[in-house]
């Protein structure tokens, strides 16, 4: 279940930047590991438990995403994306090789002195409450002038920038906005599995997992992510336990392909539904829409 | 040759050409004139197969070719020399004639065909090894129409062939125009603003205002009336 | 100063073993639209493939290369219509679309791949893979020398037949006015899907040559992509002598950055290079 939090957390704060303003960053797991490296240090140095430092982390990945963003989302299409994706492996690269970071084999952390039970638990109402947080936010920017703005870029960019939107502007405010949460997540998990390597939380498949759920949910909408987070954790889940951890990521990759004819993911698959229903009965709604 | 009727083309929700309708008989050169935005070249584009009509028929020789392909409509011999020339840039002018003549029974003939064009537009042939792109706006107005006659038509649309040329350069262009059509038997159909040149040398003629066609008659008639006359040769 | 002489030469002949990897990515990103983030999984596969023909058949990976690139050739023409298509056709930016597409296919490769031949890593052992050959006095291996003929020909060829076949100045056409082909009586359709194959068809002979260069493991495509990719973007998708050029200097930069850096350093360089090229120029590269 944590992890199922964690995911919808994740695919949720990407679908800011990725969902509504179409801009498809591949690195977002960048942040994630910023976040996780933050709250780390902060235990081991300053002995500030991750549980209360975790929105550091995400204000360090925020702060990294505003000083790096500006050329990035400047960038279009898959260029932009295959840019965010270097950014995450230069950051591991760079980390894996600072001694200070402990390197390859990176920083070890105490787990809070309590039982194994509670403990369980604590991550489990800190993922929820992120899930909440990610869902809530995304959300609020769905009806916000800056969600109009994302919308308005990905449906015509130039366009938007002729009626006199600062895209460059909107754009970095949604990743800035995206790394924050996406750092906060990163910042609980690293203690949630006790190491912090670069292995580990700068894996892309992680980075990977988050938006293919996003995608997959449909990303145009804030319920879009929760749906295809929930819905490809458990398949996911359930492919890795009784076939093999490959046939699982087969099943993603796949996925992503499906992706491609589904724009709008499930969510714009039950609302065709839906729809065709209200028509097929006369419904007044549906010709509005 | 070619019958258009009620041709309808919409972009997106808005249409550009509503309900037109032209013909032009075997041999014939026709005019098509128009202000700008009038729907000029989407009705072209329509007919060579580049867009798609929402309603109407297009018939060439008794085809209807409505809604074909262009590759295929091009078979047939009606070959569109395009508004903008879509020449390819970074090819030779010798490849790009060849490019015209692509299609195999084109191709049967390309080398009359390229001598022809070498003929008519010498400067062509000084040209032949320079990249397209690299050309003056002049040349390359001669190479689209070059490549077009290596397709051999039957029927030849020209879009705005004198866009962007000197006065001098776009009457020499049309009197060339003019040659394919008394001289060859071309049957043709050329938009220009080149209006006044144009309806001197054109036996037939169409107005297009706000996407319909408003007006239509032999060419010497059309100059002479007087609403055309204001609106275009008020000069 | 012996070895600095080496690693250079060893350097170029890495550099024509890649443009024969790259050359197919920079076809179909410029003359087909398509961002192939799957090319060098696709070429992974038949280095998988070749690898399985020698070590059970004990067929020539030279041989196998003339086996699977037609085979891949004939698969490109069945994803063509089936996959790619309608990722291009119709959508806002093709280039996104089918970059998110072949992501998703490279994931299904690359697990695949890890299911059948285990995640350890393989290496092509042929008579000559060891085998030091002295070329114009640098000593240098057999199985280098043999993928960068490989890779040579390959690039030579297909510019050979773009601008020397009446099929090749087709492609060009389409290529660059897509338009004004039609107009002509081009099927610019059916031109996208031969190029497509054609570039699916190459990523068999790059695969199956950085194969026997390398040791390989199912992830190793995406090393190979990150450095087909600094080539495209260097050399301009579609241009296949610029692919061979930008291909030389990054083999040059790889093969003296192998001899005198640590494995990190030249990670550094590749990321670094790759990410300051898209930064700097990233538009017009694509048409
Ligand atoms: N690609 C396009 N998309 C949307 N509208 C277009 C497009 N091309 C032309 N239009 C519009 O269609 C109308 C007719 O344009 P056009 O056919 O080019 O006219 P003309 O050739 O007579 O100048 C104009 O209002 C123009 O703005
Ligand atoms: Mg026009």
């Amino acid at each position: 279940m944590t992890v199922i939090f964690m995911y919808i957390a994740l695919s949720e704060s990407w679908t800011i930047l990725g969902g509504y303003a179409g801009y498809v960053s591949f690195g977002h797991v960048a942040f994630f590991g910023i976040g996780a490296y933050t709250t780390a240090l902060l235990l081991l140095h300053v002995g500030v438990n991750p549980l209360f430092s975790f929105p550091l982390g995400g204000v360090a990945a925020a702060l990294f995403a505003a000083v790096v963003g500006y050329p990035i989302v400047r960038l279009q299409g898959p260029y932009f994306s295959i840019v965010t994706l270097l950014v995450a492996l230069l950051t591991s690269l760079v980390v894996k090789n600072t001694p200070a970071l402990g390197g390859t084999t990176g920083l070890w952390l105490p787990l809070p002195d309590m039982p194994i039970e509670l403990n369980r638990t604590t991550f489990y109402w800190f993922m929820l409450f992120m899930a909440l947080v990610a869902t809530g936010v995304t959300a609020w920017v769905e009806n916000s002038k800056l969600g109009l703005g994302l919308m308005a870029i990905r449906q015509n960019e130039a366009v938007a920038e002729a009626a006199g939107a600062n895209t460059t502007y909107i754009k970095l405010a949604a990743l800035v906005l995206s790394a924050g949460l996406t750092g906060m997540v990163g910042g609980i998990y690293g203690y949630l599995r006790s190491y912090v390597t670069p292995e580990i939380v700068f894996d892309l498949n992680i980075g990977v997992t988050l938006f293919l759920m996003a995608l997959f949910g449909g990303c145009r909408r804030w319920q879009g992510p929760v749906l295809g987070a929930v819905i490809l954790s458990v398949l996911g889940e359930f492919l890795t336990l009784n076939i093999g951890e490959e046939i699982a990521r087969i099943a993603y990759g796949l996925c992503l392909v499906l992706v491609v004819f589904f724009p709008d993911g499930l969510v714009g698959i039950i609302d065709k539904i839906t729809v065709n229903r209200k028509v097929a009965f006369g419904g007044k709604h549906a010709v509005e829409r | 040759m070619l019958e258009v009727s009620g041709l309808t083309v919409y972009y997106g929700p808005l249409p550009a050409v509503r309900e037109a309708s032209l013909k032009v008989a075997a041999g014939q050169f026709v005019g098509l004139i128009g202000p700008n935005g009038a729907g000029k070249t989407t009705l072209l584009k329509a007919v060579s197969g580049l867009l798609r009509p929402a309603a109407g028929r297009v018939v060439f020789d008794g085809t209807d070719i409505t809604g074909w392909p262009a590759e295929r409509i091009c078979e047939l011999g009606l070959v569109h020399v395009p508004e903008g020339r879509k020449l390819f840039p970074r090819l030779t002018v010798l490849d790009n004639l060849r490019l015209g003549a692509y299609l195999p029974r084109a191709r049967a003939e390309s080398d009359r065909a390229l001598k022809e064009v070498f003929d008519l537009f010498p400067r062509l042939y000084e040209r032949r090894r320079q990249l397209a792109g690299t050309l003056s706006g002049g040349e390359q107005q001669m190479l689209a129409i070059g490549r077009g006659l290596a397709a051999r038509p039957r029927l030849l649309i020209l879009d705005e062939p004198t866009l962007g040329l000197s006065p001098r350069l776009a009457h020499e262009i049309l009197e060339v125009i003019k040659r394919l059509n008394s001289e060859r038997r071309l049957t043709l159909l050329v938009v220009s603003q080149e209006v006044v040149h144009l309806l001197k040398l054109a036996d037939y003629a169409f107005v297009m205002e706000t996407g319909r066609i408003t007006a239509e008659g032999p060419a010497s008639e059309l100059i002479a009336d007087p609403k055309v006359r204001k609106v275009y040769v008020g000069l | 100063m012996g070895m600095l002489v080496t690693s250079l030469a060893s350097g170029l002949l890495l550099g024509c073993a890649y443009a024969g990897a790259a050359v197919g990515l920079s076809l179909a990103m410029g003359m087909a639209r398509v961002f192939n983030l799957a090319h060098t999984a696709l070429g992974l596969t038949c280095g998988y493939l070749a690898y399985f023909l020698l070590t059970t058949a004990g067929i020539d990976p030279m041989v196998a290369v003339g086996l699977l690139a037609p085979l891949m050739f004939l698969a490109g023409l069945a994803l063509w219509p089936t996959l790619f298509r309608p990722t291009v056709r119709g959508v806002a930016d093709p280039a996104l679309s089918t970059s998110i597409l072949t992501l998703g296919l490279a994931i299904v490769l690359e697990n695949a791949l890890s299911k059948v031949w285990t995640p350890n890593p393989r290496i092509m052992s042929t008579p000559y893979s060891n085998q030091a050959i002295t070329l114009f006095g640098f000593t240098v291996q057999g199985s280098l020398v043999v993928a960068a003929v490989l890779g040579l020909l390959l690039v030579l060829g297909l510019h050979w037949f773009l601008n020397r076949t009446f099929i090749g100045l087709a492609i060009q056409a389409v290529a660059q006015e897509p338009d004004g082909a039609r107009l002509v009586g081009i099927r610019a359709e059916l031109v996208s899907m031969l190029v497509f194959a054609l570039s699916v068809g190459t990523a068999a002979i790059g695969g199956v040559g950085l194969a026997m260069i390398y040791s390989f493991g199912p992830a190793s495509y995406f090393d190979w992509l990150l450095t087909v990719l600094l080539i495209v973007v260097v050399g301009g998708a579609g241009a296949i002598l610029g692919t061979l050029i930008s291909a030389l200097g990054v083999g040059l930069v790889l093969g003296l950055g192998g001899a005198l850096l640590p494995q990190a350093w030249n990670s550094l360089i590749l990321f670094g290079l790759l990410l300051t090229i898209l930064l700097l120029r990233p538009y017009g590269l694509f048409k």
